[in-house]
């Protein structure tokens, strides 16, 4: 495994833990996205990873080389790791090209070429940090982050800052430069649009627990548990025997007829699609069609019982 | 606090204070220019701190992390971003105190050691013997430098306010 982290406790105050025993690995080349709400110690997890924060038990291995554990601690100067944080900390005093080869090793220089085009920054070289946008600057931030070739690049809500048409082209931008270079990466996102579009394992982390680690589409059709299912998107939920299932609403087909009478309560229209809004048994329901309907409209839906996911019963009340 | 003393009374509190620490220890402070630069810090500290202290807290504490994330130790983070992103700061806490200390008279005039003499100290001491042209050259020098520098600092603003 090329990224080992294991049993890592991470705690500012004693009592209350930020990381309870996180163990997991990545492999050469991955991108794994890190998903959590705000405050569940993402950014903590990063800042451990890069050597900024030291780690209070367990032990981070990268590339076979042990960077923190009981008795080790490898300087976040010395750890081959790139760090493009969430607001973009391009130094004030120095130009775009002075920033991204700033403290830069000779061996490293012969790469800015292909850096700048690859991030598209060739006519922006000149200009200080105020004098560009912040989709350049989380571009300027990327290459600086990239040509000094890490073994792990660290992404902590690289699109969190940005509005949504450059957030959609950066994303794409950024995926692109990842793949291209190789580069191992830790995406940390509270958007689980950006982790099922570009991240190859997803991690789910609620109060400094693992909840669910694996690739995108096997999370989103089996989650772990309630917490992983409502991460990962939209649930309706609908009793069957006792029992308490939920299903997608991508699942929910609309038919001629069937048992499952719903009234329309709203439609929107979303593009290539429009969302349908209803209750069904006391439940509020949600799902797709591609013609638009009209409010109190009666339709019937239907879908596939192999589509439905099931929880042990504690987790009724979470989606309450 | 210091500056809202009265340098006078930071000059006989430092006496009394230094009178007591000479005769029970083996050192000599009053009358030395190591006295007479703790009482300036004490004075004048407040009109250096607060533009270091408000361009530091301008400053995102992410760079010191970029910083260390880039390879740089402690001495080079100091050297290579925090010096030169608050330059406009040090130097303005510089001209500001500096203009503060040329006009500074109670305190030097308590606790200078002997046969120094400062701008203020002279024009003082002359306006006082009723010898005014004299003491008009000290005085206009302290307004001469004073203008110099205030057009300095003028010019670091309005650099600031571009960059920003």
């Amino acid at each position: 495994m090329f990224l080992e982290v294991k049993n890592l406790v991470k705690y500012y105050q004693k009592e209350i833990p930020v990381i309870k025993k996180l163990n997991f690995s990545v492999n050469k080349g991955e991108i794994i996205s890190f998903l959590g709400e705000s405050g569940s110690g993402k950014t903590t997890f990063l800042k451990c990873i890069s050597g900024l924060e030291t780690i209070n038990s367990g032990s981070i291995s990268l590339n076979n080389n042990i960077l923190n554990d009981n008795n080790t601690f490898i300087k976040p100067q010395n750890r081959k790791i790139g760090f493009v944080f969430q607001d973009y900390p391009l130094f004030p005093h120095l130009n775009l090209i002075d920033n991204i080869t700033f403290n830069l090793k000779p061996k490293f220089f012969e790469k800015i070429d292909y850096m700048i085009s690859l991030t598209g920054l060739n006519n922006l070289l000149k200009r200080f940090p105020h004098e560009l946008s912040g989709g350049e600057q989380q571009r300027a931030c990327i290459a600086r982050a990239l040509i000094r070739e890490p073994d792990l690049l660290l992404l902590d809500e690289p699109f969190s800052n940005l509005d949504a048409n450059i957030k959609f082209t950066m994303r794409d931008e950024i995926y692109k430069i990842i793949k291209e270079t190789q580069t191992t990466t830790i995406l940390v996102t509270h958007d689980i649009n950006d982790s099922l579009n570009i991240a190859d394992r997803i991690l789910i982390f609620k109060a400094g627990v693992l909840q669910q680690y694996g690739d995108p589409v096997n999370m989103y059709c089996e989650p772990a548990n309630c917490y992983c299912a409502k991460v990962l998107g939209d649930l309706n939920q609908l009793e069957i025997e006792d029992k308490t299932y939920y299903i997608r609403p991508e699942k929910i087909k609309i038919v001629e007829d069937s048992n499952f009478k719903i009234i329309v309560e709203k439609c929107f229209f979303q593009g290539k699609e429009y969302k349908i809004f209803g209750t069904l048994n006391g439940y509020k329901w949600q799902f797709f069609s591609k013609k638009p309907l009209n409010k109190n409209e009666q339709i019937s839906i239907d879908y596939n019982s192999e589509d439905l996911i099931f929880f042990d019963s504690f987790c009724n009340n979470f989606f309450v | 606090m210091g500056y809202a003393i009265p340098g006078a009374v930071i000059g006989l509190g430092l006496i009394m204070l230094f009178t007591y620490v000479d005769k029970t220890t083996s050192f000599t402070f009053l009358g030395t220019f190591l006295l007479l630069i703790y009482a300036y810090i004490i004075r004048f500290l407040a009109v250096g701190k607060s533009p270091i202290k408000s361009s530091l807290e301008k400053h995102p504490k992410s760079y010191d992390d970029a910083g260390k994330n880039l390879g740089l130790g402690p001495l080079k983070l100091l050297q290579k971003i925090h010096l030169p992103i608050n330059k406009f700061a040090l130097v303005t806490a510089f001209i500001v105190t500096f203009i503060d200390l040329m006009k500074e008279l109670p305190i030097t005039l308590i606790l200078r050691p002997f046969n120094f003499d400062t701008l203020a100290t002279q024009t003082y001491e002359f306006a006082v013997e009723e010898m005014i042209p004299l003491s008009s050259i000290y005085s206009l020098t302290i307004i001469l430098i004073g203008s110099v520098l205030l057009l300095i600092l003028k010019n670091i603003i309005n650099k600031q306010i571009n960059v920003s």
